[in-house]
């Protein structure tokens, strides 16, 4: 007891302005803790040492306070007297310093009170099991007061975790932006764990090479982490980096595990401690939390875009249908009626009038192919076309779009090269005519009057090749890469030629529609083009019927 | 220049295309009556001996292919089909409900004069009920089941024969890959269009100067085939 109590004053002092759950950090000791067995550690928080020195000075509290009441009144049992100190410990400082009050206060009676070691007396058995019960009845009620304690931290912990969470979500359910989401983690997240957090967007990878974010500076191990943190989906277990400079632990993780667009967030969590993993736990929760708001917001603005995009949608057929109809009526009028005009005798017998009615003519269906680009244009953008795929012959559309396309190839002569055998191919042949029709079109029109325009069809290499030759204006090195864009005009063409630049590039949107390809070559200015268009030949295996002439469909022996 | 007797009924609710129409159909010397909705058309076919309707799909009060359908229900004037909906399933529809031909809009007069033509003539020769069809350098006959090209008689097969039969029932009229192939290999093919492909090459080889060129069986793109009419063939568009 001597010993104790000279220490007694020295441990009180210190002890007392952490007496709310702290470590006690007092060198000798402290060094002694570290190295005792994990077990002691376990009982010994949270009360620490603390808890065995106040204890202790319960202990020798009651010894006093009973020696005292002992001159003034002869006591009935005071056993009970040693249970308050017990339970004041277990409740302030756990299990390890009830216990030893308990034992303390044991071994306090038997020698101040029962005297067991002088076992003489006709009532000794029963101070011996006075003191058994004591114990037993001290260490028990040690023991639940200490487990009432923890469940009551507990849930006042619990309750403030939860109510942490329900402020935070309540805040994140009222921000109606991407932003405000950001905003508010952050802010959160920093007044949670009193350090830095930063965020990257999904570019964020090269910012964090920076170094810097706004006026923040990035330890290098944590904008490493930055860079190669996968986009999403990580296992959420080696998401921790240490900042080694400053001997900081930080939580480097995608805001959702979900998709890469709402980036990296990194939280410096500090030194690792004991409640480390509890601190790490909350944080992850709440950017669970925020990441599913923003999934959620993300959702409602994929939702409200693509209803945008079907009004869009919507007014563009409108637009398109009114378009075709009201240009188009009036259209119709104009080039039937000048049609009519051009066989009139009165008219056809008059030179003059005769061209007059062939101007006319000529220039409303030129407004007409027109009109009809900026339909198939518009088709193309809003994905309108649809390819009929069926079993067809080259030849047919190759000869449909010569037919269309007669009056602007007009008095060329144009020389249709193709091969002997029947070939098929799965193609949309209308869709392959206007394309053919476009390409024909600029050909002629930008190549002289008189020039001959060659129309070739091979196969080659498992694609039916179609090559369409002229011998104009070709292209410059200016002209190349953009040829094909929509709106499209060679700058030399510009002033003297009409068109809208269209045509280019609706034969290729047609093109592709049909699993085709499409290349234009040049030797250089005034040197000609060489428009190839390539289709693939469907595989023998495919053909169904088609070289399966066994088949009865297509058994066609004999003569009539 | 048609018989001053054929009397075309125009029915567009548009007065403009009625307007030029009826100017152009009188240019080709026929009598015109125009209907500018579906009732009135159906009352003018009822009332009047009308040889040929020219008929547009857009009307007030009755879908154009609903009035075509109607009109075929008792009567089997030809009918043409104008439309702006130029989609090749609407063609191919329109021609199984019975069309005889159609017309794009825009078009020319003179495609149009030349198509009246054909249809006509092929009205007046169904009458007349003619065991052989003359098409320029191809002669069919049908009581004989024999075809000669330039005099000359040629070795068809069976299935390239009926194909050509089917054909030359309407000189000049598209003939749906639906219906070629329902008539020539039965109604459990109708969608092997490759059958029918194979098979119009063989027979283009045989009629044909250049097969790559044909001249006499036309190819309709993404509706059918049909035989050119020498009728036809005169249109030469106005350039």
């Amino acid at each position: 007891m001597s010993i104790e109590r000279s220490a007694l004053p020295l441990e009180e002092d210190r002890a007392r302005p952490r007496v709310d759950g702290g470590r006690l950090t007092l060198p000798l000791v402290k060094k002694y803790l570290d190295s005792a067995p994990p077990w002691i550690h376990k009982a010994m928080a949270p009360g620490g040492v603390t808890g065995v020195i106040m204890a202790l000075v319960f202990i020798v509290a009651t010894v006093a306070f009973l020696m005292l009441m002992r001159y003034v009144e002869e006591l009935p049992p005071v056993s009970l007297t040693f249970l308050i100190p017990v339970v004041v410990a277990a409740i302030r400082w756990g299990t390890l310093s009830a216990a030893i009050t308990a034992v303390g206060g044991g071994v306090t009676l038997s020698v101040f009170y029962y005297n067991p070691f002088y076992i003489t007396g006709p009532d000794s058995r029963s101070r011996v099991l006075g003191i058994i019960v004591f114990l037993i009845v001290s260490l028990v009620l040690g023991y639940l007061a200490s487990r009432t304690r923890r469940d009551a931290a507990r849930a006042l912990k619990r309750e403030n975790e939860i109510r942490d969470l329900y402020t935070f979500s309540q805040r994140i359910s009222a921000a109606n932006s991407p932003a405000g989401i950001f905003e508010a983690m952050q802010q959160h997240l920093e007044t949670l764990v009193g350090r830095k957090v930063l965020l990257f967007d999904s570019l964020g990878t090269l910012e964090a090479k920076s170094e810097r974010l706004g006026d923040v500076e990035i330890p290098h191990a944590v904008a490493e982490a930055v860079s190669k943190t996968p986009a999403a989906g990580t296992d959420g277990s080696k998401d921790i980096v240490v900042d080694d400079h400053r001997g900081s632990a930080w939580l480097v993780r995608p805001v959702s595990t979900n998709t890469a667009d709402f980036g990296v967030i990194a939280v410096d969590l500090g030194s690792p401690s004991d409640v480390f993993d509890e601190l790490r736990a909350r944080v992850v929760a709440l950017i669970a939390d925020a990441g599913l708001s923003l999934e959620r917001l993300g959702l409602a603005r994929t939702i409200s875009e693509a209803r945008t995009r079907a009004e869009t949608e919507q007014f563009r057929e409108a637009l398109i249908g009114s378009v075709s109809h009201e240009l188009r009526t009036p259209l119709s009028s104009i080039l039937g009626a000048s049609t009519v005009l051009s066989l009139a005798p009165e008219i056809t017998g008059n030179t003059r009038l005769k061209k007059l009615a062939a101007l006319i003519h000529q220039e409303s269906e030129r407004l007409n192919v027109e009109i009809q680009n900026i339909l198939d244009a518009s088709r193309i953008s809003s994905n309108g076309l649809q390819a009929k795929l069926e079993w067809a012959e080259p030849a047919d559309f190759i000869n449909a779009a010569l037919q269309r396309s007669r009056n602007r190839l007009a008095s060329r002569a144009v020389e249709v090269t193709l091969p002997e055998e029947l070939i098929l191919l799965r193609i949309d042949s209308v869709l392959m005519e206007r394309a053919l029709g476009q390409i024909l079109d600029n050909a002629a029109k930008y190549s002289p009057p008189e020039s001959p325009i060659n129309v070739r069809g091979h196969v080659e290499l498992g694609e039916f090749v179609i090559s369409v030759t002229d011998h104009g204006a070709g292209l410059d090195a200016e002209d190349r890469p953009l040829l094909g864009q929509k709106f499209f005009r060679g700058h030399r063409h510009m002033q003297v030629t009409s068109g809208l630049g269209l045509g280019f590039w609706i034969a290729s949107a047609f093109i592709a529609a049909n699993d085709g390809t499409i290349e234009a070559t040049s030797e250089g200015v005034n040197k000609g083009m060489t428009v190839t268009v390539r289709l693939p030949l469907p595989m023998k295996e495919n053909h169904q019927g088609y070289d399966s002439h066994s088949s009865v469909a297509l058994a066609d022996e004999g003569e009539l | 220049m048609a018989d001053g007797d054929q009397h075309v009924l125009v029915v567009d609710d548009e007065a403009q295309i009625r307007q030029f129409v009826r100017a152009g159909m009188e240019l080709g010397g026929y009598r015109v009556t125009e209907a500018a909705n579906g009732s009135d058309a159906l009352r003018e076919i009822t009332l009047h001996p009308i040889d040929l309707v020219i008929l547009d799909l857009a009307l007030p009060d009755i879908d154009g292919s609903e009035l075509l359908e109607r009109i075929r229900g008792w009567s089997g004037v030809p009918v043409i089909i104008l439309s702006v909906r130029a989609g090749e399933t609407e063609k191919v529809k329109l021609l199984e409900l019975g069309a005889d031909d159609y017309v794009v809009k825009p078009f020319f007069m003179s495609e149009l004069l030349a198509r009246a033509k054909v249809v006509l003539r092929r009205q007046s020769e169904r009458k007349d009920g003619e065991s052989a069809l003359r098409l320029d350098r191809l002669v069919i006959d049908f009581a004989a089941r024999t075809v000669e090209l330039d005099g000359k008689r040629l070795n068809l097969t069976p299935k390239e024969y009926r194909l050509l039969q089917v054909l030359a029932q309407h000189p000049g009229k598209v003939i749906t890959h639906q219906n070629l192939l329902k008539s020539v290999w039965g109604q459990a093919h109708v969608n092997n269009t490759q059958y029918l492909r194979i098979f119009v090459r063989k027979l283009r080889q045989k009629i044909e100067i250049d097969p790559n060129r044909p001249q006499i069986l036309l190819t309709e793109l993404g509706v059918g085939y049909r035989l050119s009419d020498p009728a036809s063939r005169d249109h030469a568009r106005l350039d």
